[in-house]
């Protein structure tokens, strides 16, 4: 069947750069329906994405995402998209300011910007699409990295992952989620309350990289992927005593031959100040 | 607190920091990101105590680092705001990153590096010269970035005015190069009042902007657009067209560091020319800069005392070096090079003049007192 592309068209076209399109990412990837999710959320907002807001982002897979929306925007060198953030939103403190990266760019390379930022809690939305490996650079351990999995320099293991959850409630972030790029239904209400959070929101974007990530260790295709999200997530349940924030309790699981086990999903915090 | 005004003006008595951070006020600075690195810091310690208190409030941002500091210069800059950094040795070397995708954004923006010695920590509260380089080659690829150096406390003024404005007309990162003597020497340095000294704003998309009287080419500098304006704004570290998004062909690539080359040479005679003092009937000509040259003017004034025909070669502007006004000015001369380093002006002065020329290298963390020059001087003119 021959299809005629110029006939298609997608429901946020206006919001998306066509020019910048075939994007540059592989078949399966989380980032299409990471990026349609923050796109559907900063809609939702009723905020003029070109005039009021601005999508900073940093090396990587992720980091190609700003050319893609007609947000305005920003590439920056590896690792800082937030500091970057912090120069854009104290030079006009009207624009709502969006860092969307990955966790190698966020939180290795730049995770002492991270923390700061936390603790700063000048206004900003932090996004990470957090697939647990460098994918551009053809799948490296990330700081995300889950131990006893396969990557291009953890053959035999990996040391402990960081729970990013854990880190941005430690750090001071004043709202912390975390979801996986399966839920895209619930997704864009999400990003539109961490956009509409006065202070530091993150979320932790569980996200998969089926092409060099997940053959290797337990996912090897996309819908086995989605699949598996949605079977390992677990909505967190809110405990008077705040034992849900334990980081035993926030922590994502991992298995090289089934792909993740359990995966604490919610909302962590959300804070008025 | 009482407002302030943006412009200080009269006569003052106070260090080159102070005047390199009242100079930055003067030509209209909002954002200031910073660092604490001796010894460039209390260039920030004045800016917090001016800047948040003016009319128009600035905004002050004490980051975790040089990298971070350099970094959100930038974004500021992107909002149409003037942004500036501050740093020394380390902390310029940190910054080497940020500098590259300041020049690959076209983002203008004003760095003062308060040079100490090096390598590493080194000599933290004494002077160098030894950034020289560094200014010119210290990020990865090809790029040139304007580069001043003051020698007193009123060109620490005048020369950040100076460097605002370079930024803002050639839409390029500006590098002031201090010392440790000038961020704490203090003397006389007069601020004009506001609108006595002019003062460059970028061009929006579309718009010719003139400075100094001349027009500055759209073709070669083109409008800038910034965030939350009427288009989309978007650029990236990585080779782009004239919209900012990602372009890796090679046409795309040539065109566009070609462009960010000749825009600076082209409008070169615009910036600080070089200060010639006693070079008429000078037979030997030392060339330094910054501190320093003021060793050199005393050693001068002794030397012709005795009769020795010396003059001086102050480089004000040193990238891009200005190579041909140095070779007609010299012309037959001998030449004697004065640095804070071992072997850094040497470079650009003996490319310019094709032969080799004197040179006193003082690297280790003083001024070369003028005896150390008057010394050298007697040699080369055979008394």
């Amino acid at each position: 069947m021959e299809i005629d592309f110029s006939k298609l068209g997608h429901n946020l076209e206006d919001k998306l750069t066509s020019k910048m399109l075939p994007h540059i990412w592989c078949s399966g990837c989380s980032l299409g329906t990471n990026l349609q999710s923050l796109v559907r959320g900063a809609v939702m907002t009723g905020m003029d994405m070109d005039k009021e807001m601005v999508m900073i982002s940093g090396i990587g897979c992720t980091g190609r995402a700003s050319g893609y929306v007609e947000f305005d925007g920003f590439h920056t060198t590896h690792g800082r998209a937030i500091p970057f953030a912090s120069g854009v939103k104290t030079g006009n403190p009207n624009l709502e300011v969006i860092v969307f990266s990955g966790d190698g760019d966020l939180f290795s390379i730049g995770g002492n910007h991270f923390i700061h930022a936390a603790r700063r809690k000048l206004d900003m939305t932090i996004i990470c699409t957090n697939n647990s490996v460098y994918g551009l650079t053809g799948g490296q351990a990330s700081p995300t990295t889950f131990e006893y999995s396969t990557t291009t320099t953890t053959i035999d293991h990996n040391l402990r992952p960081f729970n990013l959850v854990d880190l941005a409630l430690g750090a001071g972030a004043d709202f912390v989620a975390r979801y996986t790029s399966a839920h895209f239904k619930i997704l864009p209400r999400i990003i539109k309350q961490a956009i509409e959070t006065d202070g530091v929101a993150f979320i932790d974007l569980i996200s998969g990289c089926p092409a060099i990530y997940g053959k290797r260790n337990g996912y090897p295709t996309a819908d086995y992927m989605v699949k598996n999200f949605l079977e390992a997530s677990v909505e967190i349940e809110v405990k008077e005593d705040g034992s849900h924030l334990l980081s035993e309790n926030t922590r994502v699981e991992f298995d090289r031959t089934k792909g993740y086990t359990k995966i604490p999903i919610g909302v962590f915090r959300r804070q008025h100040r | 607190m009482k407002k302030q005004p943006r412009a200080m003006a009269g006569r003052h008595l106070d260090s080159g920091n102070i005047a390199v951070a009242e100079g930055a006020i003067y030509a209209g600075l909002h954002g200031y990101y910073g660092y604490p690195i001796t010894p460039s810091t209390s260039i920030m310690e004045h800016i917090v105590k001016r800047l948040p208190h003016l009319e128009e409030p600035g905004y002050f941002l004490q980051c975790e680092d040089e990298i971070a500091s350099i970094t959100a210069t930038i974004g500021c800059s992107w909002t149409r705001k003037k942004a500036m950094t501050a740093t020394s040795g380390p902390g310029f070397s940190l910054m080497q990153e940020g500098i590259g995708l300041a020049v690959m954004t076209e983002t203008p923006l004003v760095l003062v590096d308060v040079m100490r010695g090096g390598p590493s920590t080194g000599l933290p509260t004494f002077p160098g010269q030894q950034e020289l380089m560094q200014a010119h080659f210290g990020s990865h690829g090809d790029y040139i970035i304007p580069t001043f150096a003051p020698w007193s406390v009123q060109e620490c003024f005048d020369l950040t005015v100076e460097a605002f404005n370079a930024a803002e007309a050639l839409r390029t990162p500006v590098f002031v190069l201090s010392d440790q003597v000038l961020s704490t020497l203090k003397e006389k340095f007069v601020i004009p009042k506001e609108g006595e000294m002019e003062v460059v704003n970028r061009a929006h998309p579309g718009e010719t902007i003139t400075w100094k009287g001349t027009e500055i080419s759209e073709d070669l500098v083109p409008g800038m657009n910034c965030f939350g304006e009427e288009k989309k704004a978007f650029s990236t570290g990585l080779s782009h067209d004239e919209s900012g998004h990602v372009d890796l062909t090679a046409k795309t690539f040539e065109r566009l560091t070609n462009r960010m080359f000749e825009k600076v040479h082209r409008y070169a005679h615009l910036l600080p020319q070089a200060e010639k003092y006693m070079m008429d009937d000078a037979e030997i000509v030392i060339v330094t800069y910054g501190s320093t040259a003021r060793s050199a003017y005393e050693a001068i004034n002794l030397v012709r005392e005795q009769g020795l025909k010396v003059g001086m070669y102050r480089l004000r502007t040193i990238w891009p070096f200005p190579e041909e006004d140095l070779r007609k000015s010299t012309e037959g001369k001998e030449i004697l090079v004065v640095e804070m380093a071992r072997d850094q002006l040497t470079w650009p002065v003996e490319r310019a003049l094709l032969r080799r020329v004197h040179h006193i290298a003082y690297p280790m963390g003083l001024i070369p007192p003028p005896s150390v020059i008057t010394k050298k001087v007697r040699e080369i003119g055979g008394k």
